[in-house]
């Protein structure tokens, strides 16, 4: 190694002893550290929470703080690496966090909520939906956001047969993800349970833009499906609903949150975009919530735009989720954080939430939103809470 | 008796890795010592990778699949026997009573990983340049494929967890330190020698007898190995993963350590290693501070990989070879015409 690139290694060196020192926590203060992803695959997932987030830390602060005290912020790019999500969690708590947000996702989330258990504080994920992402797996004093995929399942499937009346389902599974494949085995599960009967299942992958086998052996069903659920995701999902409506077949359509994205409300326009249905977070417009106006309002005035997304309210949540819980328990003390979330109920932009206890895994009992696409512009149907979702 | 500037390569390989080692333990940081386990894992990736690629001159993708075939054979076996039902509901009966230890597992694992590239591999190494650059990249498709869709072992597409975790940073440098004696021990030897030689001009090499798709076996066969010992570790010390984690960005990051470094050095292989960690480690914490501390209105966001990305360009458009070059460190002028220094054991 010559000279020149050891003073390069030196300066690097240094700045990497500066970024490690960082800056001592204060006493007075409630100090949240963050390990979301803004670059690499999870960007598009954990960036609009990390919005959301930094709108509530300073709605919290311009209100007066949490237990009288400034609430601090800070996110380390988790960069959609475990390992580096990891060692956020870890410069952020030697740093002195109390709590931590946790990335939208089990594999990239799961790293930075076991630093915290094992520093014996509370990890909130802004939006992991796998039923994976409880306290079996990471400990007594981790959470997630989000409803579970049981939750998501069973609402379409409530939905479907019991305020719809339909009784026979087909469903598409896209096998190029977990989320996919989870989602369709809870509607299953559920839609049966509840005296549903499902006529045929087909499968998908992701990127092979391609309908037509599947479409033939839809066509051949007799009797016909009353409701076709497809669990896939952008960009395929918007070319297998055309190809199913570009045919003539009209037959409602139902999904999970990946439908929630106006990339596909592009996509299928006023002649394609019909008689569809699915389950997401939140609605960001009038009458979802009390606070969602004074959101949107805050959310503009801070980046000049109104929210594209419904993931943007999952941040904002996670911050006033934590907060109210701090309030509760009268301190940022994990044990005591925790039980205040196992033992309330919290009303929230994406709906109401309560948690199991740590025994039962810290499943969330959370309301889920239903919007319909008719015309290719979507539409609030309101809340719907399942009552018996099917076990992970 | 290998001659004496192997032995100074490794003294000063070894010593690389022991500072590293003393660095993270003196700093008393977690992060560093975080940081330092998994660069001595990633040696040890890389070193495997070193091992076929420098000595046979052909780019191998495949490497990352052996890794994934370690790390899921140790989590599969090491899984305590309680969990199996949660994690892997679809697991066979004979599987189910087995649990080892974490050492075994992973010893298990790069055997595994070892045989299947046993199997796999000999037909492939008939194959030079594109083709076989080709064909190894398919073969990390098809491994990928297999990990995402053979449910019963796998689970599938969805996160295998409850890995105990046992990889510290003294298991993680010890077995470093016994991939850098394989690596150089390989590089060196009979066989070595003669994939060298059919690396520099192939038709020459058969000429002279060596029976290069056997040569190119042994070595493809010892990457996996250490592929797969390296990815055993991984899963004990990142405790749960999905397919995803041993596909292209792993790729990626564990090839272009390599490339960075010098592909055809085991010296390479190890300075690769620690520049890349460094710099990205380095980066990334200036980046974090850079917006913590808000010297900039908005935030900096990928400072890591543009500046890594440019780094990448610049060294394999000034310096082809690598950091490391084309020699040994032993074999440089700096070891040269000394009197064999005596405070050093290999």
């Amino acid at each position: 190694m010559n000279r020149s690139k050891l003073a390069v290694t030196g300066l690097i060196g240094a700045a990497m002893a500066a970024g490690i020192a960082g800056s001592a926590v204060a006493d007075d203060e409630v100090f949240i550290g963050g390990a979301l992803s803004l670059t690499g695959i999870q960007a598009p997932l954990d960036e609009p929470g990390l919005r959301g987030a930094q709108v509530a830390v300073q709605a919290l602060n311009d209100g007066g703080g949490v237990l009288g005290m400034p609430v601090r912020f800070v996110n380390l790019d988790g960069m959609s690496d475990p390992v580096t999500v990891g060692n956020d969690a870890i410069t952020l708590i030697d740093d002195g966090a109390q709590l931590i947000v946790a990335p939208c996702d089990f594999d990239f989330g799961g790293p930075a909520s076991r630093e915290a258990q094992e520093a014996g504080l509370v990890g909130i994920s802004t939006c992991a939906s796998d039923p994976l992402y409880s306290s079996w797996s990471l400990g007594d004093k981790q959470f997630t956001l989000s409803m579970w995929n049981t939750t998501m399942g069973a609402a379409a499937a409530e939905y479907a047969f019991g305020e719809r009346g339909w009784t026979t389902a087909y469903v598409v599974t896209d096998q190029f993800i977990a989320y996919t494949k989870s989602l369709s085995r809870y509607f299953l599960a559920h839609f049966e349970a509840i005296g549903g009967t499902i006529l045929g299942e087909d499968t998908y992958t992701q990127g092979d833009q391609d309908f037509s086998a599947q479409l033939a052996r839809l066509r051949a069903l007799d009797p016909q499906p009353d409701v076709i659920f497809i669990s896939s995701y952008m960009p395929d999902l918007g070319t297998i609903i055309r190809s199913i409506r570009e045919v003539g077949i009209t037959t409602p359509i139902m999904g999970g949150d990946s439908y929630d994205d106006p990339g596909l409300f592009d996509a299928l326009g006023a002649e394609f975009g019909n008689d569809i249905y699915f389950i997401t977070h939140t609605w960001m417009g009038a009458g979802a919530a009390p606070e969602m106006e004074n959101f949107i309002t805050l959310y503009t005035d801070m980046y000049g735009e109104a929210p594209d997304t419904a993931f943007v309210a999952t941040g904002w949540d996670t911050i006033m989720l934590m907060a109210q819980a701090v309030e509760i328990a009268g301190s940022t003390d994990g044990a005591a954080v925790a039980e205040a979330l196992e033992t309330n109920e919290f009303e929230l932009l994406t709906g109401t939430l309560s948690y199991s206890s740590a025994e039962d895994g810290h499943a969330p009992n959370k309301s889920a939103a239903l919007v319909e696409l008719q015309g290719g512009e979507p539409s609030f149907l309101g809340w719907r809470r399942p009552e018996n979702p099917p076990a992970p | 008796m290998p001659d004496r500037r192997t032995l100074i390569t490794l003294a000063v390989l070894v010593a690389a890795v022991a500072v590293s080692v003393a660095v993270a333990e003196l700093s008393g940081v977690r992060l560093i010592d975080r940081v330092v386990t998994v660069m001595c894992i990633n040696l040890i990736l890389v070193l495997g990778l070193q091992v076929f690629m420098g000595n046979s001159g052909i780019l191998s993708f495949a490497h990352i699949g052996f890794m994934g075939i370690g790390a899921y054979t140790t989590a599969l076996f090491t899984l305590p026997l309680q969990m199996r039902g949660m994690v892997l509901p679809n697991l066979y009966d004979v599987l189910a009573t087995v649990e080892l230890s974490p050492a075994l597992g992973i010893a298990l694992g790069g055997l595994v990983a070892a045989m299947v590239a046993a199997a796999l591999s000999f037909p492939l190494m008939r194959l030079s340049d594109a083709a076989a650059v080709i064909t190894s990249f398919a073969l990390l498709v098809v491994l990928h494929t297999i990990m995402v869709h053979w449910s019963e072992v796998t689970n599938g597409p969805r996160t295998f967890f409850g890995v105990p975790e046992a990889t510290g940073l003294y298991q993680a440098a010890g077995v470093a330190v016994l991939a850098i004696v394989g690596a150089l021990a390989f590089k060196e030897s009979r066989t070595g020698v003669l994939l060298r030689a059919s690396r520099d001009d192939e038709v020459a090499a058969h000429t002279i007898g060596a029976n290069v798709p056997v040569l190119r076996w042994r070595g493809f066969v010892l990457s996996a190995f250490m592929a797969g010992v390296g990815g055993g570790l991984w899963a004990h010390f990142i405790t749960s993963f999905s397919p995803n984690a041993f596909y292209l960005k792993e790729t990626f990051v564990i090839l272009g350590m390599l490339v960075i470094g010098g592909g055809a050095t085991v010296t390479g292989a190890v300075v690769g290693t620690i520049a890349v960690t460094i710099a990205y480690e380095g980066l990334r914490a200036f980046e974090n501070m850079l917006n913590t501390e808000q010297v900039f209105d908005g935030t900096v966001v990928g400072l890591t990989e543009v500046v890594l990305a440019c780094a990448m360009i610049g060294i394999l458009v000034l310096r082809p070879e690598g950091l490391a070059g084309s020699c040994e460190i032993g074999a440089t002028a700096l070891f040269r015409r000394r009197p064999q220094p005596t405070g050093e054991r290999p």
